[in-house]
């Protein structure tokens, strides 16, 4: 039994079965069909959920690893890992809403959510003037359109130059909209092809099958 | 100082004077705050339509998603959205897209049950908007895209109690059945599942989105505006201040605008300075600066 479970051939089955049955209520309406296909859809969710115990086992691992090693950063692991297990078990035994909870989201989770987040306008700010250069034609139109979108976006433009205003509005509502819809239905053709291909055996490595 | 030096000086700025430019531009107006006026845009104009239209007759779909990160570029759009939600009297559905998200309602809403006070609880007690009858919340639920297209298709299936184990039964969730019972979804995000709730909630089931985005995902997002996917989109800390300014309660949006402009023009006074150096310097310098961009 578990031989034919672990075959390719199986999974591909599988696999095909729930991509036709969970598309196949967005076409037919049939009710036992569609019930399926919602529990179906529900037992991915419990299954993720079920893949954060899979993560903590894999970061501990790793973190009491590298802390035994003495590897660079070791104290920001064994950090780690003791406040996972502590905010954890804090959690299970006052639950979720209690204030001792609470205390380790305040106190931790956003100063330091907070930090990686503002930081980056100090990146941003230097990047911009030591790494902008109109070095090319090409080049000299980025940054000409940066500028009227960065002077267009900040709030006081709009009361004594609003043509600024509008020139960024069409600049992100032309060439922007654009670039972006392009990488959107590249991205969502890709993801079709590459179900295609799963579905078809040819991405074997996705299904955790060595061999492409 | 001769001329070349100059443009060098441009051209080789160093960085730790931009951080602290940038640094004292942010607190000095905070601390001291200028009030320099601020131009609403027509997307926050249209956002705050969708909020007056509400009444006691709808039903909110309210997306939680910021984290803590994310937060505190929205949170003067959360607070100053959900200040005209209470007043409405609609009803919520609270649904969380972080871990994170439960501490960051409580900052807003409070906790009743155990006495603490959030900020917008004033409202909350002026309009008597009360827990089980006007709102409830479902807590961690938008976990990824199957569970949002659970959601959609049957809530009571995925959903039976209430983020802190309670029964739902005896409140408005009764009534409600899939993703077509609510007239309106308000999500603020910062890309957590809002795609999966345009694809099953908005596409499947027609209800309006409204959504409040961080800046890095306005332009990906706007497409769905154009389409009408978006009824309406919040533009990162500047469309939350607006909303401030709409909804006549200034907060931390309005507060931040003073900065907010003035990190904007003097990103752009380093960019010209950098390309003044590098025409005048870098350009023809055997000591040449590689640097990334151009």
């Amino acid at each position: 039994m578990s031989s034919i479970l672990r075959r390719k051939e199986t999974s591909l089955i599988l696999i095909g079965l729930s991509f036709f049955i969970v598309t196949g209520v967005y076409f037919f309406n049939v009710p036992a069909l569609e019930n399926f296909s919602n529990n179906l859809v529900l037992m991915v969710s419990v299954l993720n959920a079920m893949s954060i115990l899979l993560a903590l086992y894999s970061q501990t691992k790793r973190s009491l690893l590298l802390v035994r090693q003495k590897a660079h950063g070791w104290p920001y692991q064994l950090y780690l890992i003791i406040t996972i297990y502590l905010m954890a078990s804090v959690g299970f035994i006052y639950g979720q809403s209690s204030q001792q909870f609470m205390w380790f989201q305040y106190a931790i989770l956003n100063p330091t959510g907070s930090v990686i987040y503002s930081i980056l306008a100090f990146y941003m700010a230097s990047a911009c003037a030591r790494a902008f250069r109109a070095r090319s034609p090409q080049a000299a139109l980025l940054l000409i359109s940066g500028i009227i979108v960065l002077l267009g976006q900040a709030p006081l433009t709009g009361v004594f130059a609003p043509f600024l205003g509008d020139a960024r509005l069409f600049l992100t509502s032309s060439f922007a909209m654009a670039a972006s819809r392009v990488f959107t239905m590249s991205v969502t053709i890709g993801a079709v092809v590459l179900g295609v291909r799963i579905i078809t055996g040819k991405e074997s490595a996705a299904i955790g099958f060595e061999g492409g | 100082m001769s001329q070349g030096n100059i443009f060098k000086t441009m051209a080789t700025l160093d960085r730790r004077i931009i951080y602290l430019l940038i640094f004292i531009l942010t607190l000095a107006p905070v601390l001291n705050p200028i009030g320099l006026p601020i131009a609403v845009t027509q997307d926050t104009v249209t956002f705050y339509n969708y909020l007056e239209d509400l009444n006691e007759d709808d039903i909110i779909w309210a997306a939680w998603e910021t984290g803590f990160s994310a937060w505190n570029e929205l949170k003067a759009g959360i607070i100053a959205t959900y200040r005209e939600v209470i007043k409405s009297g609609a009803k919520m559905v609270v649904a969380y897209g972080t871990t994170e998200d439960n501490a960051v309602f409580q900052l807003v809403f409070g906790d009743p049950d155990q006495g603490i006070r959030g900020i917008l609880t004033d409202d909350l007690e002026k309009y008597d908007y009360q827990y089980g009858r006007d709102y409830i919340v479902l807590g961690y639920v938008l976990v990824n895209e199957a569970s949002t297209s659970s959601l959609a298709r049957d809530l009571h299936s995925v959903v039976t109690n209430d983020y802190k184990g309670n029964s739902l039964d005896g409140t408005f969730w009764d009534d409600l059945h899939d993703a077509g019972d609510f007239s309106l979804i308000i999500d603020f995000s910062p890309g957590m599942q809002t795609n999966a709730m345009i694809r099953h909630w908005v596409m499947d089931y027609g209800v309006a989105m409204i959504e409040g985005a961080i800046g890095v995902n306005i332009p990906s997002l706007a497409p769905y505006i154009d389409t009408g996917h978006l009824k309406a989109m919040l533009q990162s800390t500047r469309g939350c201040a607006e909303l401030e300014y709409l909804t006549g309660e200034p907060g931390p949006g309005l507060t931040s605008m003073d900065a907010f402009t003035l990190i904007h023009y003097v990103i752009v006074l380093f960019i010209v300075m950098g390309n003044i150096g590098y025409f005048g310097w870098e350009k023809n310098s055997k000591q040449r600066v590689r640097t990334a961009v151009g």
